[in-house]
């Protein structure tokens, strides 16, 4: 299978001067296409940081990173803008929607970097992919006037809205209630069965049996990275 | 992203921010307000001087008695007689610059037409005086020179003077008038000049015949200048050291402390010192404009600044979402130039409408030209850019990382 990720002797090294913190050391991986991957491990492993990396969003001080077959490492932070524009579609945990802005202008918003979607079209693309959320009726809604797993729904459907490859969450269901989780897994494992590559840092168990591969960090390393077979997640709460 | 989505970004925000928007284009409105107004004022006080200063005649030159000054004529006791009828006569003879030579004198006198009172100022001349200060008649006739010259009882009214005492608007050509205690027959009406420079009514004048006004009028002999029309503008200069050592071959004319006992004056000295007090009126204007606009800058940064530490995190995640550090740069340039342009444009109102005030007070022609206006609305955008600038670039050298952390 096509790699879309390459992470070759990754490692990134935080040094203000004083202080050197060693955030990643020699991280070696690589995820295929429509592979669906959890990244796990204790509070300051690295999940993060590391996540940052993949997401273009942050350069590593050491090693190399090639995306879908792109080399990232030589590019200028405008053509990495461009990368994550039309690549990468970002879930965090704290949502990150514009509040007083509705849903339809949250989803809108990373369309207004990409010349290449005509403004016409970008109202009735943002409106499918609510739609694909089951949102088309919160559509003029403001965030604070959304539950919790409509907010971070609206924020799903503006990663997907520019149809990227590549899905990166960081801790998705860290501010949702188990329903929530549950749909918003549902979600991401289905963006998953249609085609999209998803990489999702947790560090809830129930969230990484949901993924059939599982990458655990533990000071900055990689100390497992296993296959499994993924539970249903309807199951996986049952289990907890 | 398009200008119409930076627009809109911009609007959205700065009406989010509504109180706090209207207080930080407040110094930009006042600058360029005060832009506008200076501009009109400036304007209008050029346009009163020229007016004045062809009111004032063709290559004027005035001879005073006494030592002149800013504030008027110092006259030293006796010194009327230093000049004399004589002189403008000798002037007109014998100094070969000058085309046109009248004595003055002016007085103040009670008008009476029937049952109608005003006072105003007769003015004693020769005919000559028509052509030094280029007066023409809108009905009858100017005087000619024998009466003008000799003792005829007819004289001219100014346009105030016709308004007053024939309120109904009849014909005043032939009708007498009582001057002080003298009748006077008007043959005509003066082509109106409008208010000088300091607002004077210049219409408000009776123009008779000199030895009238000296004989009938004020029984003396004396007059309060000579006015001289020299042959062109060229000859301006050596025209006034013409009369100068005319008047220098006078007995007596240097007092007893070496000072000489006349000046002489050109209209473009007139109009010069006139000048002068528009220009400090126009540097007051442009240091208030400046210092506001400058406040008003500082203003804008002020507050772009607040708003870039308040939207951090949006920040970080547009730049999540693929904008660039200029896309950042441009949406927050795009909104502080929004609000100095906002602040121009509201100037602009403001300024007119001070302008239109300041011209009824002043009594000048005040106008508003479209290139101050399109200075003032450039001169805001410039605010807007200059002082935008430091902030948006800020905004675009944000780590997205750090930035979508920020709390
Ligand atoms: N900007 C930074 N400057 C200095 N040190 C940093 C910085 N960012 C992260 N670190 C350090 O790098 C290490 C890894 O941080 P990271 O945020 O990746 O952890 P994490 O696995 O995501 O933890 P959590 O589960 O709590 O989110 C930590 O020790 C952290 O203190
Ligand atoms: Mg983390």
């Amino acid at each position: 299978m096509k790699p879309v990720i390459q992470a070759e002797n990754l490692g990134r090294v935080f040094d203000n001067g004083t202080v050197r913190v060693e955030a990643l050391k020699d991280v070696n991986f690589t995820i295929g296409t429509g592979e669906l991957v959890a990244i796990t491990g204790s509070s300051g492993s690295g999940k993060s940081t590391l996540l940052g990396i993949l997401g273009c969003l942050d350069r590593p001080t050491s090693g190399k990173y090639i995306l879908d077959g792109v080399a990232v490492a030589g590019m200028q932070n405008r053509e990495l803008a461009a990368l994550r524009n039309r690549k990468i579609g970002f879930v965090f945990q704290s949502f990150q929607l514009l509040q007083r802005t509705s849903a339809l202008d949250n989803v809108e918003l990373p369309m207004l970097y990409n010349p290449s979607i005509p403004e016409g079209s970008r109202k009735k693309l943002a409106m499918e992919a609510l739609d694909r959320m089951g949102l088309s009726d919160r559509a003029l809604h403001k965030p604070s006037e959304l539950s919790g797993g409509q907010q971070q729904r609206v924020a799903i459907a503006r990663a997907l809205v520019s149809n990227p490859k590549l899905i990166l969450a960081d801790e998705p269901t860290g501010n949702l209630d188990s329903e929530s989780t549950a749909s918003v897994m549902e979600i991401l494992s289905g963006l998953n069965k249609s085609g999209t590559t998803v990489v999702i840092v947790t560090h809830e168990p129930d969230v990484a049996a949901r993924c059939r591969r599982v990458i655990s960090l533990r000071d900055g390393h990689i100390i497992t990275d296993q296959i499994q077979e993924p539970k249903n997640f309807a199951d996986a709460i049952r289990v907890t | 992203m398009t200008i119409k989505d930076l627009v809109k970004i911009s609007t959205t925000s700065l009406i989010r921010n509504g109180v706090r928007s209207w207080l930080t284009v407040l110094g930009v409105i006042i600058g360029v307000a005060s832009v506008i107004a200076m501009q009109a004022i400036g304007n209008g006080s050029d346009e009163s001087i020229k007016k004045e200063v062809r009111s004032m005649g063709v290559n004027v030159i005035m001879i005073f008695p006494g030592t002149f000054r800013m504030g008027g004529v110092a006259q030293s006791a006796g010194s009327m007689s230093v000049l004399e009828v004589e002189d403008a006569e000798k002037i007109k003879e014998t100094v070969k610059t000058v085309v046109a030579v009248s004595p003055i004198v002016q007085s103040g006198q009670q008008i009476v037409y029937q049952t109608n009172n005003w006072r105003s100022n007769v003015t004693g001349i020769w005919a000559d005086y028509f052509t030094i200060k280029a007066y023409k008649v809108s009905s009858g006739r100017l005087l000619t020179e024998r009466e003008a010259n000799g003792m005829s009882k007819n004289c001219l009214i100014g346009k105030t003077v016709y308004k007053k005492l024939f309120p109904a608007g009849s014909n005043p050509i032939g009708e007498t008038i009582r001057v002080g205690t003298v009748p006077m027959k008007i043959v005509g009406i003066l082509e109106a000049k409008g208010s000088g420079t300091f607002g004077q009514d210049q219409d408000d004048i009776i123009l008779a015949p000199l030895k009238t006004v000296q004989k009938r009028l004020l029984a003396t002999t004396f007059i309060q200048q000579i006015q001289v029309s020299a042959k062109s503008e060229a000859k301006m200069t050596q025209a006034m050291a013409d009369i100068r050592a005319y008047m220098l071959s006078k007995p007596n004319i240097i007092s007893s402390d070496g000072e000489e006992r006349f000046s002489i004056r050109s209209q473009s000295e007139l109009s010069s010192m006139l000048g002068s007090i528009s220009k400090v009126m126009i540097l007051l204007l442009s240091s208030i404009a400046a210092i506001s606009l400058l406040v008003g800058g500082i203003g804008i940064m002020n507050i772009m600044l607040v708003s870039v530490t308040e939207r951090t995190r949006e920040i970080g995640l547009r730049m999540a979402l693929g904008a660039t550090d200029r896309d950042v740069k441009i949406q927050f340039l795009a909104e502080s130039i929004m609000l100095s342009v906002w602040g121009g444009i509201l100037g602009i109102i403001f300024g007119y409408l001070i302008s239109l005030l300041a011209g009824s007070i002043l009594n000048w022609p005040v106008t508003v030209s479209s290139s101050s206006i399109l200075l003032a609305f450039t001169f805001s955008a410039v605010v807007g850019i200059f002082f935008g600038y430091y902030p948006a670039k800020k905004a675009s050298e944000l780590d997205p990382i750090e930035a979508l952390r920020y709390e």
